[in-house]
């Protein structure tokens, strides 16, 4: 069951992706990259 | 006894899945660090670095519990929702970053929990932990670095800036088919389909001519920015890679090559219109980036830049006016660099740089094993000035001695040592030393002050990362043509040929004495015999065995070839000559699958 409800969260999530995560370019794209993400946990 | 108060910073790379290695920080001092492979004897290995961490542990005098930090050379919640979905990530996968654990998908992360209960976790950007590595080992404060490798978390290049260790990524390349995996695509597709292969194209590269461009670049797109993309989306993964063979043959005319199968002109002239070809957009992107930046200094970092032709000629060309290429920028490296991003959080305003100590990071060897003791020579005067006399003999002499180095290259504490100028050394060392192929040159190792006079490029190349070209008036005139690659080999084209590519190149490491005490020594005394101030170094190993570490694999290692000394600490052993031929080959088949 558990691992169902997994599955199910995990195709969600892909789909979530696919659809809010446009296709990039080829080339140098502008980074949104924060450089300092290193809290630690 | 170790300070129970102490900062201990453990950096942990491999997450990838390959050259597992570990770095450990005490206070801000680098105490150690060492990759997985040389201890598991399997190269490249991936898996958790546990040995390594022990070693990194041994040498800072700590215990598991006295380790604060643990730090994580990539995010692995980034690179799961990459491979997941097919895209690379975003504003959303920022988000989503910040609300699921951001070690999910951490190959490691369970064992290192278990390891580490007491320290906090932290995931640094793959890339960013090669800056650091770069940076913070670099003469620079402050830098334009252009990161290339095969894949970051779902980016394949980056570039920015960094100014006293403030970082900022300001472009990149999304998803992992550009320039690093076109470079692996087209080894394996010449046959060299084992992990970490690359630089054997680059070797064989000199022998062909660049007539096959055209036809490559079928294979992708670029802009004149390096804007590089492969027309396919082929991923880092060997289904992906063995899958997109017959469109490479198909674009190019020539069909993969299989493993034993000889080697033609066609896949000769393939790897040098490959190297061509990085080479170009090596030079787009450094040029896009000193336009963009301004910035006179260069950090040259990621696997890409182990290809230290491009990084020889990057320098030489002087599209920035100072370049830095780390031996430590890529990935057996990134353990450390992951733990100096981190440490660096501590030295807020300065140029924080610890003393990588010649990046002899490694533990020390331990003694001879009782098997060597009835081959002991003995001998008058200094080791130094012994060796000398019997490398000027030409003798092959294996060094064990001091700290393991840490990255991909025998620096002199795990290296082959022999005369440069002996006849047919190059044959020798490849075939009955290396058991490798027989194309590939050996690099010179040559004192700091007299490299001037041999070559093109007096620059410092600390650690064979640069390659340089042997002065003109030391080089023989060559015929205009070669009945085969061995004969062009063969061609006693200068003084020093077992270290002379045939192009003239030569991958320079330049010795200095604050940075290689030990093999300073070695070539001094060598210079002061011969007059020549160069020494074949290579690295202690047979193909496809991790360099080895102990010296009783040294010992082992040394039974099973044909070099006529070894130096085990401060002994020299002669060779016990018992083992047959067909001993040794099988011997050497253990390794095979990954020479």
């Amino acid at each position: 069951m558990a691992r169902a409800i997994r599955q199910i969260g995990l195709r969600l999530l892909v789909a979530l992706l696919r659809a809010f995560t446009p296709a990039a370019p080829a080339g140098w794209r502008r980074s949104s990259r924060p450089p300092g993400d290193l809290a630690g946990r | 006894m170790a300070d129970p108060t102490a900062r201990a910073t453990l950096g942990i790379g491999g997450l990838l899945g390959h050259d597992a290695n570990a770095a450990l920080l005490v206070d801000g001092r680098l105490a150690g660090a060492a990759q997985e492979e040389r201890f598991t004897r399997h190269k490249h290995d991936g898996i958790f670095p546990r040995r390594a961490i022990a070693d990194c542990l041994a040498q800072g005098g700590l215990e598991a519990d006295a380790v604060t930090d643990v730090v994580f050379a990539e995010k692995p919640l980034q690179a799961h929702l990459f491979n997941l979905s097919g895209r690379a990530g975003g504003a959303l996968t920022r988000t989503l970053g910040r609300i699921l654990p951001e070690g999910w998908g951490n190959l490691y992360g369970q064992q290192a929990r278990e390891l580490f209960p007491r320290a906090r976790f932290h995931h640094a950007w793959h890339h960013l932990s090669h800056v650091a590595g770069a940076f913070h080992t670099s003469p620079f404060d402050r830098a334009a670095f252009l990161c290339v490798d095969g894949k970051g978390e779902d980016y394949s290049a980056s570039a920015g800036v960094i100014d006293h260790g403030e970082g900022r990524m300001l472009w990149e390349q999304p998803y992992e088919n550009g320039l690093g995996l076109f470079y692996t695509l087209l080894t394996y597709h010449l046959g060299f389909a084992t992990f970490g292969s690359e630089y054997k194209l680059m070797g064989l590269a000199p022998y062909g001519e660049p007539r096959l461009t055209a036809a490559l670049g079928r294979l992708f797109t670029t802009d004149e920015s390096g804007g590089f993309r492969l027309r396919r989306p082929v991923r880092f993964t060997w289904d992906s890679l063995l899958a997109a063979l017959p469109w490479v043959a198909a674009e190019t005319g020539i069909p993969a090559r299989e493993k034993s199968a000889p080697l033609g002109q066609e896949h000769i002239d393939l790897a040098a219109s490959l190297q061509r070809i990085f080479e170009d957009e090596i030079f787009k992107m450094a040029r896009f980036l000193r336009r963009e930046t301004g910035e006179a200094n260069l950090l040259f970092c990621g696997g890409c830049a182990q290809n230290c032709v491009a990084a020889g000629k990057l320098r030489t060309a002087g599209v920035f006016p100072a370049i830095f290429n780390s031996p430590v920028g890529g990935d057996m490296g990134s353990g450390l660099g992951a733990a100096l991003l981190l440490e660096r959080t501590r030295h807020r305003g300065t140029a924080f740089r610890p003393d990588v100590r010649g990046f002899y990071l490694g533990s020390e060897p331990g003694p001879a094993p009782a098997a060597a003791q009835p081959w002991r020579v003995a001998f008058a005067g200094n080791l130094h000035d012994f060796i000398a006399g019997e490398l000027a003999a030409g003798k092959i002499v294996a060094v064990v001695r001091g700290g393991m180095e840490l990255g991909a290259r025998a620096l002199g504490a795990r290296s082959i040592l022999a005369d440069p100028r002996a006849p047919g050394m190059h044959s020798r060392l490849n075939l009955a030393v290396k058991f490798r192929e027989s194309f590939r040159p050996f690099a010179p190792a040559i004192l700091a002050e007299h490299t001037g006079e041999w070559f093109d490029s007096a620059a410092e190349s600390d650690y064979m990362n640069y390659t340089a070209y042997l002065r003109p008036e030391r080089r023989a005139v060559l015929p205009g043509d070669f009945p085969s690659l061995r004969a062009r080999l063969d061609f006693p084209r200068c003084s020093i040929p077992s270290v002379i590519h045939v192009d003239f190149s030569a991958r320079l490491q330049t010795i200095r004495p604050e940075v290689h005490p030990d093999l300073h020594r070695f070539i001094s005394a060598f210079h002061a015999r011969t007059g020549v101030p160069i020494l074949i170094n290579t690295s202690f190993n047979v193909a496809g065995q991790p360099i080895v570490r102990t010296a009783a694999e040294g010992w082992d290692c040394f039974v099973n070839t044909d070099i006529d000394l070894l130096v085990l600490n401060d002994e020299v052993f002669r060779h016990p000559g018992e083992k047959t031929r067909e001993e040794k080959i099988t011997w050497l088949a253990q390794f095979a699958k990954s020479a």
